[in-house]
């Protein structure tokens, strides 16, 4: 076996260390796995980290989705999709908000690979499409 | 008898009156015929077989002549339609050089009508090509200036009450099954 390939399979290891019942990622255990690989020694952990950090990332992408909106008050928005994506998905998604001011009025969703987007910035490309 | 002599007395008169020496006469007779024998042998039959000859050559000369006129003749003739065929000859030569150069003008004028008609629609294709590119920039330019100036007024213009109101209405909306 490979030294990068027992890194991986360590960092696997690690993550599913990392998952509460729910299996989503807990910030506690996450710190407790960080700070006991940094005892390692860098040379040690750092390929391991790496791998631990691709593996958390693909993981927490795929119940977390990072909605873009163009005001600060979403609510209603952040409940109506909240209510649509464990219909769509048969699994409840965690939304993170984020400001994006030239979506103009309407959202952008990422969901990991996919992204949903009804905005006005997007209506005036595809009008801009249509014209050209 | 009596004529007899009496024609007998007159030609013993006329050998007298005339001095003629019969024997004399004889021997010039025999000598004439001698000469004359001579003359015959060694001249005059030389003289006429050369005669003879010469005869014979100017008849074969004639002949040759009559020949040479008759074969002159054929060969003018001759001369004459080859001539004329070979003038027939020529003129079919010209003609057909002459229809050959005109076929030749022809298609050298057709390829060059192609070329030019070739030319002339390169040309057009690519005007078209510049004019559609033309408008398709001023179009993208033109769509481009509506949608800035689109979208700077709908920036400025919508409220946060209004654009929450899209936002939810788009939600309500939107399709999320992969």
């Amino acid at each position: 076996m490979s030294k990068d390939s027992k890194a991986l399979k360590i960092a696997k290891g690690l993550l599913l260390l990392s998952l509460n019942d729910e299996g989503r990622a807990e910030q506690q255990r996450v710190e407790e796995i960080i700070s006991e690989l940094r005892k390692e020694g860098v040379s040690k952990s750092l390929p391991i980290l790496q791998h631990y950090l691709t593996l958390m990332k693909r993981k927490i992408n795929s119940y977390q989705g990072v909605l873009e909106t163009s005001t600060d008050e979403n609510s209603t928005l952040s409940k109506i999709l909240s209510e649509k994506l464990p219909k769509a998905m048969g699994k409840k998604v965690d939304l993170v908000l984020e400001k994006n001011e030239p979506l103009i009025a309407g959202f952008k969703l990422r969901i990991g690979d996919d992204v949903y987007e009804d905005s006005l910035s997007s209506r005036i490309s595809r009008l801009k499409k249509s014209l050209t | 008898m009596i004529a007899l002599a009496s024609l007998s007395d007159v030609t013993t008169g006329i050998v007298e009156k005339f001095g003629v020496d019969t024997p004399l006469l004889i021997a010039q007779a025999i000598n004439f015929v001698i000469v004359a024998f001579v003359i015959w042998q060694f001249a005059l039959k030389k003289i006429l077989l050369t005669i003879d000859e010469r005869e014979k050559k100017i008849a074969d000369s004639l002949k040759n002549a009559e020949k040479i006129k008759l074969e002159l003749e054929a060969t003018e003739k001759q001369q004459n339609e080859t001539l004329q065929e070979a003038s027939l000859e020529a003129k079919k030569t010209v003609a057909t050089a002459q229809e050959q150069a005109k076929s030749y003008i022809e298609a050298q004028k057709e390829e060059a009508r192609k070329q030019a008609e070739e030319i002339v629609e390169k040309a057009r294709s690519a005007m078209d090509l510049e004019r559609q590119r033309v408008l398709n920039d001023a179009r993208e330019e033109i769509a481009s200036l509506v949608i800035l100036t689109t979208s700077k007024v709908l920036q400025r213009e919508l409220g946060d009450e209004e654009k929450s109101r899209f936002s939810e209405s788009a939600a309500k909306e939107i399709s999320l099954s992969n």
